[in-house]
């Protein structure tokens, strides 16, 4: 029959689109991105770690986001947050030879603003961010653009942003330092299936400025670090199991030396009567920065010569496991809570095994409300 | 935001609509106003009102033009497209045929009773040249039966969308149009009515955006001799199609889903074939009772 | 250069992406995309909290966005 040789939908949908009103709903509804109510998120996160022989630090802070459509087209979101820490820093390699752990009690707060442009296809942004502590003041602006193509399967996205940083140490060896920072980034969107996605994206960081530490002893950095980032997220959902699946991996490389591997899997299962139940795994692994010593401490020091004992910049591995339990929508609100482990291990990194740091681990434990109006 | 849902019946068949809203005044106005859509409609499109659009033209059938507004010409369009796009199946002329068959009669029509109503069927039978319409022939029967209800559908999911809705539903008879996916992003979940069990579901579709029409065998049909005579009627021969079960496309606007659907279900087994070489999603219920989806 | 290469790195994935996506997807067939879970940016808070933690704890920092107010954790 030469009927199914034919598109006969391409002439009805065009003849469809001629009736009047009908081809306004399709554009709309296509066009939804701008958000059509406001959202309001209350989260409050606890962190505390351990570490064998040490004082335990812990990190308590609130936080709140909202998002609101502002007329038709614009789009606003506001994002609070206070952390107050307390205990000391973990041992780690410059205290497990001798050094006194520096006691922490700090309270930060930050904020930022963001708005975004909805165009047909296209939106604009930009925004800025502030946060504060005793002894550091970070400033940033940001501008960034994403242009969806035209069957809005593939979206690119491209930002840049700066920041200007002061930092003022309690203890006095930093005062008035600064550090300044441009970034960009690039990405891509894309809809593999009805079920799949995926997104990349490559982001650069220029900074100069202060990067010591200024409460570890003979600390010094270089004056300047740029950092490579690369991040792959893929997100299937899978009909039968009424469950999605989200993967992503970020490789990171920087002026120091310093490389990372990250890979984070989550698994969100619907579960009967509305509950959500997210089991969630990462792991984690860095190389050492180039001018970071392994104990014992200040060997290898030298006056000219960049220095840090910084088990942070060491080679190691982290594992991540995280279980999260989405309740049920009550009178408006959801609300989610969700449990976290976290271990390094000097030997959990790839390659080969450095020198053992004492392991160090930390739990968290995060509380979320959500409401939308 | 909470669920605010109207059951009504029009264009005789059980219909409803959902919206999510969290402002219950005017979800309640936005209701009544798209409910206000789909009766302006099936008023101007009816076979049965004396006043209506089509009342007149069938009236005028061989006497003389009658003069139709923008969207009654945009309408007859796609009348046409229907007719050429379904090499002369899907016709709105052939409603005529409905004198002979009488599906709550459970009786065959003659032959002759047949033969009388073929020539007063067929689109080239028609003078449209916007905004004039004509049926050449006295006793020729516009129906706009055929996507009425779906052109409700989108209509009334227009209204809804001008009212900011963009989390709602439009049910006519299981021609569903939807305007976005509910308030919390997920989609909607339709059922999609078992050919054979009326009370039954023979498949459910989750649709976040456009549309889902179906078309069946049983919407009205008689069963003479363990033979079922369905309303699906070729309007070249004046008999039943020998057609699938059902035909359900998904599609962006109700129109073009249900056109679809139609046109499928009239090309009879070669209905599957039609709707693979569409790029829509479908479901296909064949004679057997076999269900194929895209 | 060392951005050259990664640039290019970034060009060859995108002409991966592009090439193994065989079917269009239409916008009528992305509801399953469309829920909350496939969303890369889901839950901002806890996505906020967990950057600052780790990034105050690892060497590695950046979540693939700029301008995120910086701290002096690092």
């Amino acid at each position: 029959m030469a009927v199914t040789e034919r598109r006969p939908s391409k002439a009805l949908f065009a003849a469809a689109l001629t009736l009047p009103g009908l081809a306004a709903t399709l554009v709309q509804a296509q066009a939804a991105s701008v958000p059509t109510q406001t959202s309001l998120e209350l989260q409050y996160s606890h962190y505390q770690e351990f570490q064998p022989r040490a004082e335990r630090m812990e990190i308590s802070a609130p936080s709140l986001f909202v998002i609101a459509p502002v007329g038709d087209q614009w789009a606003a979101n506001l994002f609070l947050t206070t952390d107050s820490m307390s205990g000391a820093s973990p041992l780690y390699h410059d205290t497990l030879s001798g050094a006194s752990g520096e006691s922490i009690n700090d309270f930060r707060k930050a904020g930022s603003i963001n708005f975004t442009r909805y165009f047909e296809r296209a939106a604009l942004r930009f925004g800025g961010a502030y946060s504060s502590e005793d002894d550091y003041i970070g400033r940033s602006l940001n501008v960034g653009a994403s242009f969806d193509s035209e069957d809005r399967n593939t979206s690119y996205d491209f930002a840049i942003a700066v920041n200007r940083d002061g930092i003022d140490s309690t203890n006095g060896v930093a005062e008035q330092e600064t550090r300044r920072g441009e970034q960009l980034s690039v990405g891509l969107t894309r809809v593999l299936s009805p079920s799949s996605i995926i997104a990349a994206s490559l982001g650069f960081a220029h900074g100069s400025g202060y990067f010591n530490d200024p409460y570890k002893p003979l600390d010094k950095r270089p004056d300047g670090r740029d950092e490579t980032t690369l991040l792959v997220r893929y997100n299937k959902y899978y009909n039968n199991a009424d469950a999605a699946l989200r993967l992503s991996y970020r490789y990171y490389q920087d002026s120091w030396a310093l490389d990372a591997h990250t890979i984070d899997a989550a698994w969100e299962q619907n579960l009967a009567h509305d509950f959500i139940l997210t089991p969630s795994l990462r792991y984690y692994s860095q190389g050492k920065a180039d001018f970071y010593v392994d104990p014992p401490f200040g060997v290898g020091f030298s006056p000219n010569r960049n220095y840090s004992a910084d088990a942070r910049l060491s080679a190691f591995g982290a594992w991540d496991l995280g279980l999260k339990l989405g309740l049920p929508e009550f009178a408006g609100w959801r609300a989610e809570i969700k449990f976290e482990f976290y271990r390094q291990k000097n030997s959990w990194a790839l390659g080969s095994g450095p020198a053992e740091l004492a392991p160090f681990s930390a739990r968290t434990w995060q509380l979320g409300l959500r409401h939308s109006f | 935001m909470q669920l605010h849902q109207k059951a009504f019946r029009a264009m005789a068949s059980q219909c409803e609509i959902k919206l999510w809203s969290a402002d219950v005044q005017q979800a309640e106005l936005v209701l009544q106003a798209a409910v206000a859509e789909v009766q302006r409609i099936e008023a101007k499109y009816s076979r049965y009102q004396a006043q209506s659009v089509i009342s007149q033209i069938n009236a005028n059938a061989g006497i003389s033009d009658t003069i139709v507004d923008a969207e009654t010409a945009a309408l007859l369009d796609f009348a046409q497209q229907c007719f050429e796009q379904s090499d002369g199946l899907f016709d709105i002329t052939s409603g005529v045929l409905r004198r002979a068959w009488d599906f709550k009669s459970h009786r065959l029509p003659s032959q002759a009773d047949i033969d009388a109503l073929l020539p007063l069927i067929g689109w080239h039978k028609l003078n449209w040249q916007r905004p004039n319409v004509r049926l050449r022939l006295a006793g020729m029967q516009l129906d706009f039966g055929g996507f009425g209800k779906e052109y409700a559908a989108d209509r009334a999911a227009s209204v809804l969308i001008a009212a900011g809705m963009m989390h709602a539903l439009v049910n006519l008879g299981g021609d569903v149009r939807v305007t976005g996916p509910q308030s919390d992003g997920t989609p909607w979940c339709i059922g999609i009515q078992h050919p054979r069990h009326a009370d039954q579901a023979i498949a459910s579709i989750a649709i976040g955006s456009g549309a889902l029409a179906t078309s069946g065998d049983y919407e009205r049909y008689m069963v003479i001799n363990g033979k079922r005579y369905a309303h699906l009627l070729n309007p070249h021969t004046g008999y039943p199609i020998a057609c699938a079960q059902s035909a359900s496309v998904q599609a962006p606007l109700c129109v073009l889903a249900g056109a679809l659907a139609s046109c499928a279900l009239l090309q009879g087994a070669g209905g599957l074939e039609f709707l693979r070489a569409q790029e829509f999603a479908f479901l296909w219920v064949d004679d057997c009772g076999l269900a194929i989806s895209s | 250069m060392r951005i050259v290469r990664h640039l290019f790195a970034l060009s060859l994935l995108a002409l991966a992406l592009n090439g193994c996506a065989t079917t269009e997807v239409k916008a009528w067939e992305k509801s399953a995309l469309a829920k909350p879970s496939m969303a890369f940016d889901g839950n901002v808070l806890e996505a906020r909290f967990a950057d600052h933690t780790f990034q105050s704890k690892e060497g590695a920092r950046g979540n693939g966005a700029v301008g995120g107010g910086g701290c002096g954790c690092n």
